[in-house]
Formats: structure tokens, sequence, C-alpha cells
């Protein structure tokens, strides 16, 4: 599929031409994410909806694919364009467009960095809970278009828990306009929910309303360290069933909290090989007694230490060990992979146990982070995708574990999305009947399969060719 | 050049990369840039008029290397891959003669200097207030060439206005004698905040010895395949400040220049010159730091009564890891209020003299700082570089906000009891 030279002429009319690209070196920028490489043959970066809607049009009549995009921070392949055609880069679309703590809403463009609406939020008091760790540059829209979560999830929910509202331009060159400013609204499909996680296959977004919160008073952060998964796992399971829901409880196991120590200093003991950072927030009030509850708990379920946070500084360094930990670790190997399962909380023990076992039995070391609360787990495992024997042992056990995930009722993906990486196993986890009325709702959005093609493949399959 | 680190495309980087952030074009970001050197490298990217516009518009402030977490160094790779087209295309050509001219001939370069500030008084009546847009003596040349503002020079050299030492002050405990590198602004153009610099270390107890050997540290050239240069200039000031003084630096980019760039560029011939680099660098401190350090601050006795904001210059934050100092010093100065605006250590977008040949870029980023520096509510910006007090100077009187600039020592100076020889209320 090439694009015509009317069609380029067209769309830089009604963009600009600096903002719409085809030079090698254009087109190569917007060819990649952390998984895979894909050549757009045009990279349209539209200032509007109206812009976005024409540019659509003009594609789905001409049968040209779209791919939306905003930061390219994406895990799994989800806004490159492997078939080529046009890149339609939101990130441009970058202003907060209204916050309003009376109707405790806010009004965003899709290239909104989640971390700037946070830091706007938190100027007026106000609070935006889902915080993926690519909150620092990823965007909004993209946060939606994944359903992206984060450490928060547990207590706050993830990104779909907040929306009111979304703007989403379609191949027709319709703009379809979900939801609104109401808190409560049950007229007609919730169209607002489903399009998000849809990951660019339906539309492109272009406006997002979400709730805001008011900002909890304070905060408590723990830090437990246990001898083995095993009582960890337990204490997170304990925690849940005791009535305070924490506003994050991350599960760390050994390989991680070893290279975190020898990062920091912190001097854990040697038999450490599990860990809990644990906080609640809330009303100063209240946050005091919860903490001492979850102490105890911990106490009781054999954590070896526990360390709580005296400062705001003390509970920096101890999220730092967090946060920069999974950052040390991509400096050991030349590619990491990082998936992201969910499974029932009380299923956690089982999952990091099956995690840890394929690794030793593949012999490929992995480390397991995870945002237990929820029982989202992020395993990494580290290999050189281009050593062709590397990559084909990693093939066989991602394979193998996406089996054992699902048996214990987990899912294939928690907040990271399908994207390519994981559409390959998308049938295992939905059945033909699902995956057929997927397909028929994207044929209503998008009838010539211009938008995002090559991504959740199974969707997109005609109900014959599904199994 | 294939020994490098291969980057993982998370993009954490973009949001720190100050040409993204002002157009969001991923052709002109860190990530991008990474990118495209590595296809030209592995062959598979063909070098086109866009491979050299991304490349040339990097302002080098660090940032995408400081926040890798694989440990790429997107910004060295740039300087690498600029200085190979360089050779190519023999670019940077007029800037390194002008720039051997000025290394050869100091004497001749302060004497016109003064003929110059008659100049851009003569130009003042026609203009209004001369723009004081340079930074690096060398380029106010080939920018007078171009046809861009001509600064306004304070008037005789620091090494004409002061004697060669200046003694500590008498009531101050005595903390020995340090070499003060000025910096070619500071000491030729504007010698206000020099002076400050001078009158704050004696005060503090510092004999302080202005050597007048010294000359350009070699950044303006940085950009411009100039190492030969810089190499001629690192010589000629290892000779000035040989000893065991201390050398007191107040110029954020003079001072990663010495700490860093020097000792880089002598390990190549190892044997002395290295030696003699890496002790220099070893001895050379940060203004800031100096203050921040052992023995304290004297407590000021004018309450200065603003509401100050802090720029973290890219030389000084990620060149030389020195932020929390001047916040530090600063704190303590009677009458402060400190109020930091969202990313203090983002490029202003002057980038030594960025500005003058990318001024639609160096624009848009300036304009990101304004936004920022006009959200905290702040009256005074303090920032320790001169080029980033010029840039956003004039970014702030571009939107019309009559906010001064100032380097720390000012602010010090003024509180000292200094005032009256400093402009810095006045602003531009």
């Amino acid at each position: 599929m090439t694009i015509a030279d009317a069609l380029v002429r067209e769309i830089r009319s009604i963009t600009g031409p600096e903002a719409c690209l085809d030079t090698p070196e254009d087109l190569r920028c917007y060819s990649y994410d952390l998984f895979t490489r894909g050549l757009p043959e045009l990279v349209v970066l539209p200032r509007t909806t109206e812009e976005v809607a024409r540019v659509l049009k003009l594609a789905n009549e001409a049968g040209i694919p779209v791919t939306p995009r905003g930061a390219g921070s994406s895990l799994t392949g989800g806004p490159i364009p492997i078939r080529g055609g046009i890149s339609l880069c939101l990130a441009r679309m970058n202003r907060i467009l209204e916050i309003s703590p009376r109707d405790r809403l806010a009004r965003v463009q899709p290239g909104v960095v989640t971390h700037d609406f946070h830091r706007a939020v938190a100027k007026m008091g106000l609070f935006y809970p889902p915080d993926p760790a690519s909150s620092y540059f990823c965007t909004l829209g993209g946060n939606v278009a994944t359903n992206a979560g984060g450490p928060s999830g547990v207590k706050y929910g993830v990104t779909r828990d907040y929306l009111l509202g979304l703007t989403l331009a379609v191949p027709s060159g319709d703009v379809l306009v979900t939801g609104g400013r109401s808190y409560k609204n049950v007229t007609g499909y919730d169209f607002t929910h489903f399009i998000c996680g849809s990951e660019g296959m339906l539309g492109a977004l272009t406006e997002i309303t979400v709730k805001i919160l008011p900002k909890p008073e304070a905060v408590r952060t723990l830090l437990a360290l246990y001898s083995d998964v095993g009582p960890a796992t337990e204490g997170v399971a304990q925690i849940m069933g005791n009535a305070i829901i924490p506003a994050t409880l991350e599960f760390m196991d050994r390989n991680f909290l070893e290279t975190v120590d020898q990062l920091f200093g912190f001097g854990f003991p040697k038999e450490v090989g599990a860990a809990l950072l644990i906080e609640v927030d809330g009303p100063e009030v209240l946050v005091g007694p919860q903490a001492a509850a979850i102490l105890d708990l911990c106490t009781k379920g054999g954590a070896l230490t526990i360390q709580a946070a005296e400062s705001p500084e003390e509970r920096e360094k101890l999220w730092k060990a967090r946060r920069a930990g999974t950052a040390a670790l991509v400096r050991e190997a030349k590619y990491v992979a990082s998936l992201d399962f969910c499974v029932p909380v009380s299923a956690i023990s089982q999952a990091v146990r099956e995690i840890q076992e394929i690794g030793r039995r593949y012999d490929m070391k992995v480390v397991v982070i995870g945002h237990a609360g929820d029982g989202n787990l992020h395993p990494m495992f580290f290999y050189d995708p281009d050593d062709p024997r590397q990559a084909e042992t990693y093939a066989v056990l991602e394979a193998e574990l996406v089996r054992s995930i699902l048996k214990l009722s987990g899912t294939l993906s928690g907040e990271h999305g399908i994207g390519l990486e994981k559409a390959q196993y998308l049938s295992l986890e939905k059945a033909p009947f699902e995956l057929q009325l997927s397909r028929r709702v994207k044929m209503a959005f998008d009838p010539n399969l211009i938008m995002n093609p090559g991504k959740c493949e199974w969707a997109t399959k005609t109900d014959r060719e599904l199994p | 050049m294939t020994d490098y680190i291969q980057c993982g495309h998370c993009a954490r980087c973009l949001e720190v990369c100050p040409t993204y952030q002002a157009l969001r074009i991923e052709t002109l970001s860190s990530r991008g840039r990474w990118d495209l050197i590595n296809g030209v490298a592995e062959g598979t990217l063909q070098p086109g008029p866009r491979y050299l516009e991304s490349l040339s518009l990097c302002m080098n402030c660090m940032a995408c290397s400081a926040v890798c977490p694989k440990g790429v160094d997107p910004e060295h790779m740039v300087q690498e891959a600029r200085a190979k087209l360089a050779q190519v295309s023999g670019k940077g050509h007029l800037k390194r003669a002008l720039f051997s001219g000025f290394l050869s001939n100091p004497r001749v370069v302060r004497k016109s200097l003064r003929h110059l500030r008659l100049l851009a008084k003569v130009r003042r009546c026609f203009r209004g207030r001369g723009d004081r847009l340079l930074r690096h003596l060398p380029l106010l040349l080939s920018d007078f060439l171009k046809g861009y503002a001509i600064p306004t020079v304070s008037g005789p050299s620091l090494f004409d206005r002061l004697p060669q030492r200046v003694p500590a002050a008498q009531d101050a405990e005595p903390r020995g004698e340090v070499a003060y590198f000025a910096g070619c602004f500071n000491a030729l153009v504007d010698t206000g905040p020099a002076e400050a610099v001078i009158q704050v270390l004696a005060h503090q107890g510092y004999d302080v010895f202005i050597p007048p050997g010294q000359t350009c540290c070699g950044a303006p050239v940085v950009r411009d395949n100039g190492d030969e240069l810089i190499r001629r200039a690192m010589e000629k000031n290892l000779q000035t400040f040989a000893g065991d003084r201390t050398v007191v630096v107040s110029c954020a980019t003079c001072g990663s220049m010495l700490k860093k760039k020097y000792p880089e560029l002598a390990t190549v011939d190892g044997g002395p010159l290295s030696r003699a680099a890496s002790d220099l660098a070893g001895r050379t401190v940060d203004f800031m730091e100096l203050l921040a350090g052992a023995g304290g601050v004297r407590p000021g006795r004018i309450p200065v009564n603003q509401r100050v904001t802090i720029h973290d210059p890219c030389h000084l934050a990620r060149g030389q890891g020195i932020s929390t100092q001047i916040r530090q010093v600063l704190a303590a100065v009677p009458g402060i209020e400190i109020v930091e605006m969202d990313n203090p250590d983002r490029c202003c977008g002057g980038a030594g003299t960025y500005s003058v040949s990318h001024p639609e870029m160096a624009r848009a980023i300036g304009l990101l700082k304004v936004n920022e520096i006009k959200d905290t509510g702040a009256t005074l910006v303090v920032t320790a570089c001169p080029g980033c007090v010029l840039q956003i100077q004039r970014e702030l009187a571009r939107e019309g906000l009559r906010i001064p600039v100032v380097q720390p020592a000012e602010v010090l100076a003024f509180s000292y009891g200094f005032g009256s020889e400093i402009t810095w209320q006045q602003g531009t």
C-alpha cells in the first residue's frame, strides 16, 4: 500500500506542511516502541478533532491504514504501524481544557502527559489516581487506549474507573461523543467504557473527560521484608481480607531486592526473599491507626523486619527503590521482556512460584514484581532476542507461562494491553463467540479495517477463520 | 561507532528533551536522534537534510543522558555525530577561525571591545536598549557580522577594573587565597556579576587572585568540531592556573569545561598534560559549591524582599551535579522566599550560541521556561550562568514580563550591602 501523492497533498492542506511528515528520518522516528518496529508511510500530527476526523475520512476512502499513537511508550507494539500507512500522532493535542473542582471533573486532550495532569490537578488540591510507571512520559490518550493502571489500582481502580466521556473520531469521518459531565449516566450503551482499552482499533481519541478526587490528606508508607514468597503473598491476602484497603500494595521478589540493595545500599538481611511496599492514605486521623493495624498483620504474618517512612524523604527513598530498581535491572540484559499478567489475589502465591519455577527450568533470569493488591504481576525475563537459541527458548517459555496463568483464572494483560505482543494468545482466553462478536463490533466502527491493522488479530478474523 | 549501548525505546527521555517538549515531533527528540544516529551507523539510513536538522537542533542539555535507565548517552552521540559531519562539511569554519584569532590576540580583542561599546551606545540611540544577546566573546564578532544585536558592554574588562589581587575583608575570618576564573562574558562584556562574586568571596574571608592570563574556556566551539582549539585554550589556562590554589568558577559552562571537558580531552595525550588537567579539575569548584561547603556563608544584612525562583543551568545541574547548593545558600539570605518552578532544570533555550543559530527553537523553548516562571508568581529569577541570564531576560521581556534575572552572587552582594554597585533590580 502506498499513499498517492494527491492524498498526501490533501492531508497536508488540512494539517499544514509542518504537521504532515514523510522524510525517511521522520518515518523512521515513528516506527518503534519498546516491543517492535514498523515503518509508516506518512506521519500526521493533527491539532484538532476536526483535523483528525478529516484525515480519517480520507484514509478510509483510500483504504490506507491508520495507527493512532501518543508518546510511543507502549510495551506491546500497540501504536506501531506494522502494516504501513499513516502514523496518526496525537501528542501535539496536549492541552488541559478544563479542571472543574465543583463538578469534580477535568477535560483533556489525548496528548496530555499523565504526570503533567497529575501536577496540574495537585496544584488545586485534587487528585487523579491512575499512575502507570510511565506516567512521566506516557499520555492520557494512551492510558485510555490501554486502560492503564498502576500501583494505585488496588484502592482507586484504573483509567476506566475515571472516565465520564470520550470524543472519538471514526473512519467514516463522524465524531462520536460519548458520556458527558454527569457522574451517573445510564442513557444508552456505555460506549465510554467500551472504547477504553480498544487500543486504537475503533477510531482516534480526541478528547477525554475524567473524574477527579480530593487529594488524600495524609499517607503512611511501610516496607515489610519476608524470608520467602509464601509469607509475603500470605501477607497480601491477609491485608486485603482485613477491611483496610491500602492505597498501594507492591510485591518485590528476591532478585529484584538484590539489585535494589546493590544500588542503594539498604542493607537488607541476607535471608530476605520477598518484600511488600505498603501505603495507606486518607484523613490524618485514620492513616496512623490503619498503618499500625497493617504493621501488626505483617508482624504476625512472619515479616522479618518492617520499616516505616517517618518523613517525605524516607518515603521517597522507599519508592525510589521500587521505581529505580526496574531501571537498574534493564541495564543487566540486552532486552527485558516485561510481562503483565493479572490473577485473583488468592492465586498470587502460586502464580509467583510458577513464574520463578519456569525461569529456573528454562535457565532464564526472571524478576517478579507486581501490584499485588490487585493481583497484577509483572514478571521480567532477561535475554538476548538477537540470539536465535535464546529467542526460541523465550518463545516456548512464554507460551507455557501464558497457559499456567490462564489456568489460575488469570488474564493475559492487566494494564499494558494486547497489541502485537500477546495477540497470538487471544484465542486461549477468549471463546470463539466473543471473538466473533468483537469482530462485528469492530466492523461497525471501522468497516474497511483501516484502524491499527495487524493488532489483536483474532478479533478481526472472519467467523470461519476462528478456531 | 558501534560500541555504544542500545536504546530500548522506552520513551523516558522524551519528556525531558526541550526540543521535543517545544514541538512534540519525535524526529526532533532525544530518542529520535539516537535512532537516527544508530540507523546511519548500521547503514539502514541515508542521512538527509532532516538528519542534519535534527542533530543541529540538539542543545546538548544532557537531560536525556541523565534520565536514561540503560545508560545510553544520546547527548554524547549527537556531539560525536556532529563532529563527524563538521569534518566532512567543514561547517563551523568561520567560528573556528574567529575563535583562533581570539586565542592568539587577547589584548586586541579586549581593546576592540571598548570600541564595540561605543558602537552599541550609538546604536542604542536608534534602537532603544541594546539586546544583550551574546555571551562568548568570539561569537560576538561572528554574530555582529550576521547583523545581530550588539550586547551592552559595561566598560573596561574585569582585568582592567580590578587589581590582580583583591584582599579578604578585614572583619572576616581568613580562609586563604583562591583563584577566580571569570569566564569571557562576565570578564569582558558584563562585569557586574563577576565583581559581585569577588566581593562576596572577599566578604567570606577569601583573598581573591584574578590571573589576567586566563582565556576563554573553549565552550563556544564544542559544537563545531573545535577540539584542537579547545586544546589550545586549555593549555593556556592550565599554565595560568598552575599551582595548588582552589579555582573558583561562577559560570556553569566554564565550570563544566574545567572539571570535565579538559580532563577528557587531555587523557588522549596521557602524560603531564593529562595530569595537569585532572589536577585543575580536582581544584575547581563552582562558586555556589564553595559557599555551600565547609565554613558556611556569612549571613546577609539587608533583606532582599523577593519571591525568588531558581533556574538550574544544564552545565551546573547535570554538568556538575550542583542544584541543592544554590537553594541552601539563597535560603539563608534574609527576605528571600524560594518558589520552585515545575521544571527548574529544563534548558532555557539559550545553550550558548544556540539562541543565535536557532532563534525559533530557542524562542519556543524559552517560552516554556517563561510560562513556568510566570506560574510561580516570582519577582526575581536567579540562575548561575550568564548565558541563561541573557536568554531568560530576553524571553521574559518578549512576553512583557518585567521580572529581573540575576546571578546568585548579585543577590548575596546586595544583601551584604554592596548593592549600589549592582544593577540587579533593573533587569532589561
